[in-house]
């Protein structure tokens, strides 16, 4: 049986380039992407945990901002399954805790997310993030053209990209990757 | 890290607000081992959606003010639909009403769980985080966790979809549910009654700094409710408004050292305190039965002046919440029509609603086409800003020997309390690329 994959889109559509990963998902919806599961989180956040039973693999898909032009696309595979050797650590070192989430309900992050779910001995599937980096996130503003280019690649190659998130063998699981707006190498483009 | 606090003359960045760009900042500077300043600084985002507002058609608004706030999508979706019903001159029937107030169960639900067992538990309890919380306390997580799961999913079906209800519109509702549908929540809301009394014995018992201030409470009333959607607006030093009358008495200010606005009492300049502990405090005897008798239970003395016991309230109105809910499902009826017929109109109508974190203020102008001409939303966390900040200025001097780990996590604790409402309306991802 094939692994099952949940997308995971989450930003604010109202907020420039920070709905990248909303844009991906209705878009996948809209071509009628087969054989994952796609759903929409805005927030993010540990709601995230109630969905973990139901996948072995994750692709969360979010908007980035790394000081990479925007349009760059980041593959970073955020770790094992729970029944792997237990000692790998899960967490990448690639994304900043936010520290100000600490502070406030707003802030359980993806990190924080997936610590949690191990801490309490929950099934933990395969996460990958597909960061888009952004360049304007003001309320109100349009996309940016470099962003609306790395949506379209994504949505256009999926098949590619999705064969590979669920083969854990696959290259992607290695180490992180980032292809810039002209890169080709990024999968299905 | 904060620097050593009891030296003289130091000038102090908490940079657990600063590290990541633009969301803020806690500067404190002491003297002689006195505070002599203290300057909080969070980013704001709901100002940018008034401007985003205008132009817009009234009934889109629900929607885009539901994105403010990942969080608490519901209160700036009812804030901002009282307040265009009250431009507009309609008042839903009965049956809405009891459902806008069920969705804002669900959203106190899932919003009060999420802050007491994920945020502000581990500070009592002497953990980093609650991942380390769960090591050793899974079932108090769980149980916090699967508070929270049913106002999420309770929010789902009532709102469409669970961080962003789209079902809710000026007039009524889009679509409203089946009766039966409804009755499917029974068990669920069953269950969190019992654990959420549960929850207010396990925070009251948590160890609490000895600390106490002088508050002006500010919420919501209504005569014969608990506070959330309606109506006037009381405080503990005697203020009872109409929503109308809320930019006479209270003044938003510009601060230098904030893009936040902080807001005062007009007259005095004074702070105030909004949020669960005022809610509580201001209207103890309109909480449901069991809630009631759990606040009375709990060994602490309402009125209650301590931040820090915040946590209580939020219990608290956990317990009021799911009682609250279990009521609404038990007695709802399915209204004839979902929404009223709306006439459009120019006008302007003002609301304040209880959002999980404290009175949220809505007021809108609307054109004859029914077009938006003005907003101003005036969230929770401003008006507690300047609170905030009066807290940290009474409690650094009685810390100030302390280690500066402990001054760090005692003022952090304190914020933390408060449920500031940070960024919210952005979730982007920081990602660090090191090349080795």
């Amino acid at each position: 049986m094939s692994p099952r994959l949940l997308v995971v889109g989450c930003g604010n559509i109202l907020a420039g380039d920070d709905g990248a990963g909303v844009e991906v998902v209705e878009r996948l919806v809209e071509a009628g992407v087969e054989g994952c599961q796609l759903c929409l989180m805005p927030s993010g956040g540990v709601d995230l945990l109630e969905m973990f039973p139901a996948a072995d693999v994750v692709l969360f898909v979010d908007a980035v901002t790394s000081g990479a032009p925007a349009g760059t696309l980041h593959l970073v595979p955020l770790g094992a399954a729970a029944d792997s050797s237990g000692d790998e650590d899960i967490t990448a070192p690639v994304i900043v805790r936010r520290a100000v989430g600490s502070l406030s309900s707003h802030g359980l992050g993806l990190l924080e997310t997936f610590e949690l779910a191990r801490a309490l001995g929950r099934h933990v599937p395969r996460v990958i993030l597909l960061g888009v980096e952004i360049g304007e996130v003001t309320p109100g503003a349009p996309r940016s053209p470099a962003v609306e280019h790395a949506l379209s690649t994504i949505v256009q190659g999926f098949s590619r990209l999705q064969a590979l998130v669920v083969d854990p063998n696959s290259s992607l699981w290695r180490s992180a990757r980032q292809f810039p707006p002209e890169d080709d190498s990024f999968p299905g483009r | 890290m904060a620097e050593n606090l009891s030296n003289p003359g130091k000038t102090i960045k908490v940079d657990f607000l600063t590290r990541v760009e633009g969301e803020g900042g806690l500067y404190i500077r002491t003297e002689n081992g006195a505070v002599r300043d203290v300057k909080l600084n969070i980013f704001e985002p709901p100002r940018f959606f008034e401007a985003f507002l205008r132009g817009r058609h009234f009934q889109e608004v629900p929607d885009i003010t539901a994105r403010i706030c990942g969080i608490c999508p519901v209160a700036y979706q009812m804030s901002s639909i009282h307040a265009l019903e009250a431009a507009l001159g309609v008042t839903p029937g009965p049956e809405i009403r009891m459902l806008r107030r069920l969705l804002y169960c669900a959203e106190w639900i899932e919003s009060h769980a999420l802050h007491i067992y994920l945020l502000h538990a581990p500070d009592f309890l002497g953990y980093e985080s609650v991942i380390a919380m769960a090591a050793e306390h899974p079932r108090e997580v769980e149980r916090g966790l699967r508070l929270k799961k049913i106002g999420n999913q309770l929010l789902d079906f009532l709102g469409g979809r669970a961080t962003h209800p789209v079902s809710a519109c000026v007039g009524g509702f889009y679509k409203v549910p089946r009766r039966k549908d409804l009755a499917r929540f029974r068990d669920d809301l069953e269950w969190g009654l019992g654990a959420a009394k549960e929850t207010v014995a396990f925070v009251a018992a948590l160890p609490f700094p000895d600390f106490t201030a002088d508050y002006e409470f500010v919420s919501v009333s209504h005569p014969d409710e608990y506070p959330m959607n309606e109506r006037r607006i009381v405080s503990s030093a005697g203020i009872d408004i109409e929503p109308a009358e809320y930019e006479r008495v209270f003044l938003e200010e510009h601060v230098a050292h904030s893009t936040a606005l902080h807001s005062v009492r007009a007259d005095k300049g004074s702070s105030y305190l909004v949020g669960p502990l005022a809610r509580v405090n201001l209207n103890l005897s309109k909480l449901m039965p069991q809630a009631q008798a759990a606040a009375r239970a709990c060994g602490i003395a309402w009125p209650c002046r301590n931040p820090f016991m915040g946590i209580v309230a939020r219990a608290v109105e956990l317990t009021h919440a799911y009682e609250e809910a279990l009521a609404i499902i038990e007695t709802y009826q399915e209204p004839a029509t979902s929404r009223l017929e709306l006439k459009v109109r120019a006008g302007e109508g003002c609301a304040a609603t209880e959002a999980p974190r404290g009175v949220l203020y809505h007021r809108y102008r609307i054109n004859d086409q029914g077009l938006v001409e003005s907003a101003k939303i005036v969230p929770p966390t401003s008006q507690n800003y300047r609170r905030m900040e009066d807290d940290l200025r009474g409690l650094l001097p009685g810390v100030l020997d302390r280690p500066e780990a402990e001054i760090t996590q005692l003022c952090e604790n304190l914020i933390r309390s408060y449920d500031p409402c940070i960024s919210c309306s952005t979730h982007f991802l920081k990602l660090r690329i090191d090349r080795g």
